[in-house]
């Protein structure tokens, strides 16, 4: 490419944090600032979606879209992005799998709408209306985006040439793929910026995994005190770093925290929380009926747990029809 | 580029009247990748098989689907029809339309419908299908037999052939079990040592049998064809090349401890041979009672022995044997009186088992052959107590089998010894299975001196000392409650399985039945082998049997082992077993504790893991439990299951794009 | 949507089940045409994405077959089928695939009319919960 490459960066429904993960570069920011030409951005910049009608079509070199698909807003937005773009790049878990985000599927968008405007303690009219396009706003009426009856990931809606996972990405990804674009290689198709492996095989605790794990209970956190040097399967605690791929540092281990799945299953397992299952399933210690009922109860919420970043991803998570 | 031949079978007229064969055709040429169809009046039949090869041929067909039968009748058929095509016969999937729709679907629509489906699943799955081919291993010929009793040796001397080496592993210091102990058999009251001597002294001078003492196997590694055993043996501080059994220590040494050979009703010296004609007729140190181990400098036995056979500095030796089959012949143990103090038991004090009995009548006993009690009197009243541990919830539910039979032939022991003794039977019910049995409980029981009393439930007795007599009150069908003296009992005991029966399954990795007793494969067709192939069973650690019958299931065993594992032969291995891709195993190891037969292990660097084919069973266990989807199992991947669950749930009408 | 357009997946593992389809065949049972058999190695070797999978591609139930306890041909098959769909029925209860449209049970090779006997009441369990809405999933 000639010149410095075009960047954009935009969020549909998430947190911030991918964001975080590009200002936790740091120093190297402003490096990226000067070797880059970044057009749209609005959690930094005054863009305007007109600004981005405007490029040419191919303009924008590389795109990173975070957040999940939740709104038509984002529907149009990403639509825009991939026909300015030459390359869009899903970053982050909720773009990546819809994320936390997701978990919204497990009910209709109606319900969801009741839940925060009518059912929540704090609202003062309770069967006031629920928001929807050409809300009011007092001096004009500005249509508000209508939810999608389910929350979708990124490539659900357009094509995507690379995946960031991670919740958030590790900065050092970050900086690995802008110093790559700025030395002017775009992510080929189908790049997933992740090991092929699962965390196991890079953990720290690795070594002090034993061969065969039983389980007749599974603690949680706050019920127990762990040692923090080894395997979290090992002390009866929850870890998904067998179903996970690697390729975030172990970070979380190292805080010594177990891993929750945020950078997704590996390219064999299509379904994160089937992965999730086979795993806890093989855990779980010999018994009868009781003891497997029993067992299968110490997990709190299993489909949140194993679906947490995945939901909307998963099998059976197409979305509602409306 | 796959190009699918299909062929539907019209069973004879059979299929015809129950399915639209004609809507099964067109529907078959609609699907992808689908070349050719036919129909044929019986695919089975010669001719159709020979047009078969040729249609295969003609149109360059790459992979089969039939719809016929059940794959259990003619899966191999099609699979040989492919290999004289010059196809792999694992390039092929049966949709079975007989059994599974046109005899069990009564609606012809419905039934053609479901036909269809089942067609349309066959040939999205056959697409997945890879050729495969069955490896071919060498194998072992030797065998490892544990236990040298009646069935051990039985298939030991069955299986002592030409090129074969046999492995006879007794934990005991005598070969021949319990049947060595005993005097008289049924049905004929023959001499048990003059019946067997015969077979042990072969044993133990045949260069095929190496006979193994004081010896258990401790790890078993492998598979049917190429096991590793390692058999760990126990020092008898007696080098048995040079001992004569003069049996001088014995008469040097100062310990004297109970003799369990003699169910304790006697002592032994801590150097001794087990009872006079023991084979291997050698000496050994019972180290636990002999003084030397408590730190004495005692040297008595060493210094009498005029061959210089004794050796204090023998000790525990490992060795490993590679052999292509396994027999367990470990026996059975006596139920332990003990256990319920109703049977008041005291093999000191009159009331015995009948284990001890035979000792007590066998001339190489500790009375030499004469039945008396405890204080040397001749008894004038004898009982025998059955079912003692067996057909109770409190022990052991089951019948035992032989008891009855043996208590009735001790009967008969007394009452040749003693014409004069009122020998009283008391028992539940009788069990007199076989040829003889009841013939010669009908001839005892017109004996003089024979009084037969029935109990309510097996246990519906107590036994009490009065002075030098024991009282026996027999709680009757009626719940009338009679008391029978009797100057000895004889406790007519359950077999269990023996101790030790827990580890030898955990280091076979073989399973236990409810009641201990290891547990067959099937116990109506396949009642020698164990739930692993390659490891037999034979005798009573399988479950409660008599002699003949353990006799003949030691030969059993040895004949499936003469005809599956021939010397410089090879076996087939099956090519459906499981494989990592390493790229993406991340050594996690959730599958490697799941293998039922201990086929995966950590590989040299431990970061993945390694499935060792010749152990795989193609269970599939270990791919279902992969969380990282790392583990595949050759012709049933997840793809190709998914595509046949895809195929069933598809419409079949009209064109179809398969994704 | 009628009762006859339901479809249920049978899993069957190859030692027991699928021969007990089988002799429900040769005893000439009634097995409704909703039940379509795939033959699988052991009821261990389904785990929770083909499960998933098959409702997601239009199933409306799913029966699971495998040897009776104490009889499966790899020893320990039947007794992880059993922890994974428990924990599966678990997860399932979150969505909209009522956990009773998956089933676990046993039956022995000769047992034709038990075989017939369990797609029967597989069958009328469905019917009770009608057709999935899978597609319009979570």
């Amino acid at each position: 490419m000639a010149g410095p490459p075009t960047i954009a960066l935009y969020w549909c429904a998430g947190c911030g944090g991918c964001e975080e993960s590009v200002f936790d570069m740091a120093e190297q920011l402003i490096g990226v600032y000067e070797k880059t030409r970044i057009v749209f951005w609005p959690a930094a910049l005054d863009a305007r979606s007109s600004d981005v009608e405007a490029l040419a079509d191919g303009e924008i070199d590389a795109a990173f879209i975070n957040g999940a698909i939740r709104l038509d807003e984002h529907v149009q937005m990403v639509r825009l992005l991939r026909k300015k773009s030459k390359c869009l790049i899903a970053h982050g878990t909720c773009a990546h799998m819809g994320g936390v985000i997701g978990l919204g599927n497990f009910f209709s968008s109606k319900q969801l709408l009741a839940c925060a405007y009518q059912h929540a303690p704090s609202m003062a009219t309770p069967k006031g209306p629920l928001p929807g396009q050409g809300a009011d706003t007092g001096t004009t009426r500005h249509p508000l985006p209508g939810l999608l009856p389910a929350v979708l990931p990124l490539d659900r809606i357009v094509d995507v040439e690379a995946v960031i996972p991670g919740c958030p990405p590790p900065p050092e990804t970050m900086a690995q793929v802008f110093d790559q674009i700025i030395a002017g290689v775009l992510p080929a198709k189908g790049t997933v910026y992740a090991h092929q492996k699962a965390l196991c095989h890079s953990c720290p605790r690795r070594d002090t995994r034993p061969e065969r794990i039983t389980v007749s209970r599974f603690k949680r956190l706050q019920d127990t005190l762990w040692d923090p040097t080894v395997c979290f399967l090992a002390q009866d605690l929850i870890c998904l770093g067998p179903v996970t791929r690697g390729g975030c540092n172990a970070r979380c281990i190292s805080a010594n925290m177990p891993c929750r799945g945020c950078f997704g299953p590996t390219t064999a397992m299509d379904d994160f929380g089937a992965g999730a299952m086979a795993l806890i399933a093989a855990l779980m210690a010999d018994g009868d009926e009781t003891d497997y009922e029993a067992l299968i109860e110490s997990i709190p919420d299993p489909a949140g747990l194993f679906y947490r970043y995945s939901l909307a991803a998963s099998i059976l998570g197409k979305g509602r029809r409306p | 580029m796959a190009r699918i031949g299909v062929f539907i079978c019209q069973c004879g007229p059979m299929l015809e009247k129950a399915l639209d064969i004609l809507t099964l055709v067109h529907a078959a040429r609609r699907l992808k990748h689908v070349v050719h169809v036919e129909t044929v009046s019986l695919l089975c039949a010669p001719e159709a098989k020979a047009a078969l090869v040729e249609t295969i041929r003609a149109h360059a067909i790459s992979h089969v689907v039939v719809a016929a039968c059940a794959p259990r009748e003619h899966e191999k058929t099609f699979g040989k029809i492919l290999s004289a095509a010059g196809l792999n016969p694992f390039m092929l999937q049966i949709a079975n339309i007989r059994e599974h729709c046109a005899w069990v679907i009564h609606d012809r629509r419905q039934a053609t419908d479901k036909a269809g489906s089942l067609i349309q699943a066959a040939v999205q799955r056959v697409r997945h299908h890879q050729p495969l081919y069955a490896q071919q291993i060498d194998v072992q010929a030797d065998v490892l037999v544990i236990g040298a009793g009646m069935a051990g040796i039985s298939a030991a001397l069955t299986l002592a052939q030409p090129d074969r080496q046999v492995y006879l592993v007794e934990r005991s210091a005598w070969i021949g079990g319990k049947v060595a102990l005993y005097e008289d058999l049924c049905p004929d009251m023959n001499c048990a040592a003059c019946l067997i001597e015969a077979d042990l002294d072969t044993v133990l001078h045949n260069d095929r049998i190496n006979v193994i003492t004081l010896a258990r196997v401790v790890a078993l590694r492998g598979r049917k064809g190429n096991f590793t055993a390692s058999i760990r043996q126990a020092p008898r501080w007696v080098d048995t090349d040079r001992c004569l059994g003069c049996a001088a220590c014995m008469d040097v040494c100062p310990v004297k401890t109970p003799n369990p050979v003699n169910a304790f009703l006697d002592h032994h010296p801590a150097i001794y041979i087990p009872y006079p004609g023991t084979l291997p007729h050698v000496a050994m140190v019972d180290r636990q009672h002999c003084l030397r181990t408590r730190g004495e400098p005692c040297t008595r036995c060493q210094d009498a022995c005029p061959f210089e056979a004794i050796d204090y500095d023998q000790t525990e030796t490992c060795r490993e044997v590679s052999v292509g089959a396994v027999v367990v012949a470990t026996g059975f143990d006596p139920f332990d009186p003990n256990r319920d103090d109703r049977y008041g038991h005291a093999e000191q004090d009159n009331v015995i088992t009948s284990a001890a009995f035979e000792r007590l009548v066998n001339p190489n006993g500790p009375t030499q052959g004469r039945i008396v009690t405890n204080d040397g009197r001749i008894p004038q009243h004898v009982a025998f107590v059955y079912c003692v541990g067996s057909r109770t919830d409190a022990f052991n539910a089951y019948c035992s089998g032989v008891c009855c039979q043996t208590a009735i032939k001790h009967a008969r022991q007394v009452k040749r010894q003693l014409p004069e003794c009122v020998v009283d039977h008391i028992f539940a019910d009788l069990c007199l299975p076989g040829k003889s049995g009841q013939r010669i409980f009908d001839g005892l029981r017109t004996e003089p001196g024979i009084v037969l009393h029935r109990m309510k439930h097996p246990g519906s007795v107590r036994i009490e000392r009065e002075n030098r007599t024991r009282i026996v009150h027999v709680t009757g069908p009626d719940d009338v409650v009679q008391q029978i003296q009797a100057d000895l009992v004889i406790l007519a005991t359950a077999l269990e399985p023996p101790t030790g029966t827990l580890q030898l399954a955990a280091c076979l990795n073989i399973d236990l039945d409810g009641d201990g007793f290891f547990k067959e494969s099937h116990p109506i067709t396949d009642p020698t082998q164990s739930c692993r192939e390659g490891i037999y069973l034979a005798g009573c650690c399988q479950g409660p049997k008599d002699i003949p019958m353990s006799v003949a299931q030691g030969q059993a065993a040895a004949g499936r082992i003469l005809q599956s594992l021939v010397p410089g032969g090879k076996m087939s291995l099956d090519p459906i077993v499981a494989r990592v891709d390493t790229d993406l195993c991340s050594g996690c190891r959730t599958c490697q504790g799941l293998c039922p037969f201990g086929a995966i292990t950590g590989d040299e660097n431990e970061s993945t893991v390694y499935i060792e084919k010749t152990l795989c069973r193609g269970c599939g266990i270990c791919a279902a439990a992969c969380p990282s989807g790392a583990i595949i199992i050759n012709h049933f991947s997840r793809d190709a299951v998914d595509a046949e669950i895809t195929g069933l749930l598809k419409p079949t009408d009209g064109y179809n794009e398969i994704p | 949507m009628k009762s006859l357009d339901l479809k249920i997946i049978a899993l069957l593992c190859h030692w027991c089940a699928y021969d007990s389809a089988d002799a429900a065949g040769r005893s000439r049972q009634d097995v409704p045409p909703q039940i379509r058999e795939v033959h699988v190695r052991c009821s261990g070797q389904v785990d929770p994405a083909m499960v998933l999978k098959a409702f997601a591609a239009g199933a409306d139930g799913v029966m699971v077959l495998g040897c009776k306890p104490g009889d499966c041909h790899y020893r320990t098959g039947n007794h992880q089928a059993l922890k994974r769909m428990r924990l599966l029925q678990q997860v399932m209860a979150a969505t909209p695939i009522h956990p009773q449209r998956l089933r676990l049970d046993w039956v022995s090779a000769g047992e034709g009319d038990r075989y017939a006997r369990l797609a029967q009441e597989m069958v009328s369990q469905v019917k009770a919960l009608g057709p999935v809405d899978a597609k319009g999933g979570m």
